[in-house]
């Protein structure tokens, strides 16, 4: 999915847990992701997709966060 | 810096600093059941709607103390950054900050959290700390806590923070009195513990972790039913499937279940109206009483059950959780248009009434993306459009109950349509922006409180009765008069010399293409006002005309009335109109403050408008 080198989030498939790297995204909406538990160093957790296949929910910090593909991609883990 | 988002208040309201009570905020991350708490406090006494001359729509209630102290509560909208981005975020910092001319700053804030995810709640509410107003925290959803074997220590936690601490679940009433101590007195100043400079989310969230660490937080087992639940309701078939199929089962219970209980609320109008017609003298007297007040207000308070119903129903599905998940389901069909999922929760809202949807979409942070959604919420059809709607179908669709039910579902889908081509219009033109972010959270299930669905009838009732005993009734009233003069001989005219009639004749010619003829014509002009104004104003035309037939108030007769005044292609039309054009003042004025000026409300009156007059003729065409 991505075209960048390195894993994103929205590589996940459900039930699969990663690091969050780093967010590649401009700094207020990133800054909006972190207030809601997208920090560097946590753990995330891909849950499932809607019906659609997109957006995407991700377990954070006990939270279910749905996110569109087109931010996921943005996510840097490892 | 507040001037520029705050309008003065009105001269006749005064600010509700004058009015020198103490006043306490409450602020909570969303699904935290700050709603629930501020429900448990203030009880049936809160204040829906706005203070007056307070231009944020936000709920005030009284809460009622100890040897009948009170304090005031605010409700604040749900945000935690000191760097405010949304309209919302603005105003809760403003508020808390002192900075707004309408609203003194408050004397204390109530934190209310979710308990069964305590570090991460206390990281959004940490910058709040920093302002050092004083302040309690709530920690909320204790019974969910230990049910699912979470544990804390209050004591600790309060010492970790130097604030005093509750545990509390407001859904059943448990710790509240604790609040409420805290409420009644005189609040202690802000805390002694030295707080760390919260300037960031990390630094937040490191702060969190180590104080809920030091108050023997045990983190709660996951929710057992909200994986089982999503893997059914997010399913790739299901998912949608589910969601069509609740919102067919909603309308059709409207339209089905809501008839013997408006039946019954037509019966008791018409049975009480006509023993005071008994009662009253025969003349203009007992004319004004029955056919001026009673028939028009009661043919719209006739719809009292239906709007009820769909309260209800929209409370269901915002109290269990769902309509998170039908805004993430309708996210991909949305961002073809150029809107976000986001943009379901005022969508749907708008399904009852567009006035608070249009101040929901202030949680939409791209301005783009929220004038977009502000614009076409009006094409939803809103529970004002149901009595003419279910006039109209009732007197002009052949056939079962369920065909009824099926024509008044494509209605609403032909409204939901009109907003997405209109959004796509618009996003594609005037309103073009970089697709916008899109993060929803989604809350875990929760079964509704009876409580909370009971306080939202009331307001709904509230307000809709309070429509009829205002707008609807001075609508009534004039349009009587006007119904019954100029006077020949002591004796009021036929309705076609009367001024209304005058006044339906003028407007005719422009709405003869559409099928309509004057009578329908002076509706067209009252229901400018409010939608719902259209029955009690036929009820009127046609009370008058019938004045010797029996129950005029009865929709039945108003029914029979207007098959025998509209051919099917004028219905048709009559229906089309209604779907598209923007019938009501009260939508204008929100819009108007939602967009901070007259540009917006009165382009989107004018094309709403020139769509329901072209909608309108090509009805007519087809259906003659």
């Amino acid at each position: 999915m991505s075209v960048n080198n390195g894993r994103t989030l929205a590589d996940l498939r459900p039930a699969e847990h990663a690091i969050l790297d780093r967010l590649e995204l401009p700094d207020d909406f990133a800054e909006r992701l972190m207030r809601l538990g997208f920090l560097p160093g946590a753990s995330v957790e891909a849950v499932r997709p809607a019906p659609g296949g997109d957006p995407f929910i991700y377990r954070i910090d006990g939270a279910d966060i749905a996110l569109r593909l087109e931010t996921a991609v943005r996510l840097k883990v490892r | 810096m507040s001037d520029c988002h705050t309008e003065t208040p009105l001269a006749a309201a005064p600010p509700y600093a004058a009015t020198g009570r103490r006043l306490v905020a409450l602020i909570g991350p969303p699904n935290s059941g700050k709603s629930t708490l501020f429900n448990a406090l203030t009880g049936l006494r809160q204040q829906v709607g706005n203070y007056p001359g307070v231009t944020v729509e936000r709920h005030i209630g009284r809460a009622i103390l100890d040897h009948n102290r009170t304090v005031d509560l605010l409700d604040l909208p749900g945000v935690y950054s000191l760097h405010p981005r949304s309209d919302d975020e603005r105003v809760t910092h403003d508020v808390l900050a002192g900075q707004r001319s309408d609203l003194p700053r408050p004397d204390a804030v109530l934190l209310i959290v979710d308990s069964t995810n305590l570090e991460r709640n206390l990281a959004m509410v940490a910058p709040i700390l920093t302002l050092g107003l004083p302040a309690m925290i709530v920690l909320n959803m204790a019974d969910e806590l230990r049910h699912r074997g979470g544990a804390v220590d209050v004591g600790l936690l309060s010492r970790e923070t130097g604030l005093p601490v509750a545990l509390v679940s407001a859904v059943q009433g448990e710790g509240v009195d604790e609040v409420r101590h805290f409420l009644a007195e005189r609040v202690a100043p802000p805390p002694r513990v030295e707080l760390p400079v919260l300037s960031n989310a990390t630094a937040c969230r490191g702060w969190a972790s180590s104080v809920a660490k030091g108050a023997g937080y045990a983190s709660p087992l996951p929710p057992e039913w909200t994986p089982k639940l999503d893997a059914v309701l997010l399913d790739r078939i299901w998912g949608p499937a589910i969601l069509l199929g609740l919102l067919a089962l909603i309308w059709w219970t409207i339209f089905a279940a809501a008839t013997p209980m408006m039946d019954a609320v037509d019966w008791a109008i018409s049975t009480s109206g006509e023993s005071i017609r008994a009662a009253l003298p025969a003349g203009l007297l007992q004319s004004f009483a029955i056919d001026g007040v009673w028939s028009g207000v009661g043919s719209v308070v006739v719809f009292l059950p239906q709007i009820l119903l769909l309260t209800l129903f929209m409370g269901l599905l915002e109290d269990s959780g769902y309509m998170a998940r039908a805004a993430l389901i309708a996210d991909r069909t949305l961002s073809r248009v150029g809107l976000q999922g986001r943009a379901v929760i005022p969508l749907v809202s708008a399904l009852a009434c567009a006035v608070p949807a249009i101040m929901s979409t202030r949680t939409i942070e791209n301005k783009r993306d929220r004038l977009a959604t502000i614009f076409v919420a009006p094409f939803m059809v809103c529970s004002a459009r149901l009595p003419v709607y279910t006039l109209l179908i009732a007197a002009f669709v052949p056939g079962a109950a369920w065909v009824k039910a099926a024509t008044l579902f494509g209605l609403y889908l032909l409204g939901a349509a009109a907003a997405f081509v209109t959004a796509w219009i618009l996003k594609s033109s005037m309103l073009k922006s970089d697709r916008s972010p899109f993060v929803l959270e989604m809350p875990t299930y929760r079964w509704p409180t009876w409580r909370s669905l009971g306080l939202r009838l009331l307001d709904r009732a509230r307000v809709f009765l309070q429509r009829a005993g205002t707008v609807i009734l001075t609508v009534a009233i004039v349009l009587w008069f006007l119904a019954n003069i100029p006077m020949k001989n002591g004796e009021p005219p036929e309705i076609g010399d009367s001024w209304a009639g005058s006044i339906g004749k003028t407007i005719e010619p422009v709405i003869a293409p559409l099928g309509f003829n004057w009578k329908i014509g002076i509706g067209l002009i009252t229901s400018l006002a409010a939608r719902e104004v259209m029955v009690a104003t036929l009820g009127t035309i046609y009370g008058i005309e019938g004045a010797d037939e029996e129950g005029s108030a009865g929709n039945q007769s108003l029914r029979d009335a207007l098959r025998r005044d509209l051919s099917p292609g004028g219905a048709a039309a009559l229906i089309a109109f209604f779907a598209f054009a923007m019938q009501c003042m009260s939508t204008v004025a929100v819009v108007r403050r939602e967009t901070g000026g007259w540009t917006w409300p009165v382009f989107q009156f004018a094309y709403m408008l020139a769509l329901a007059y072209g909608a309108s003729f090509v009805a007519f065409r087809i259906f003659s």
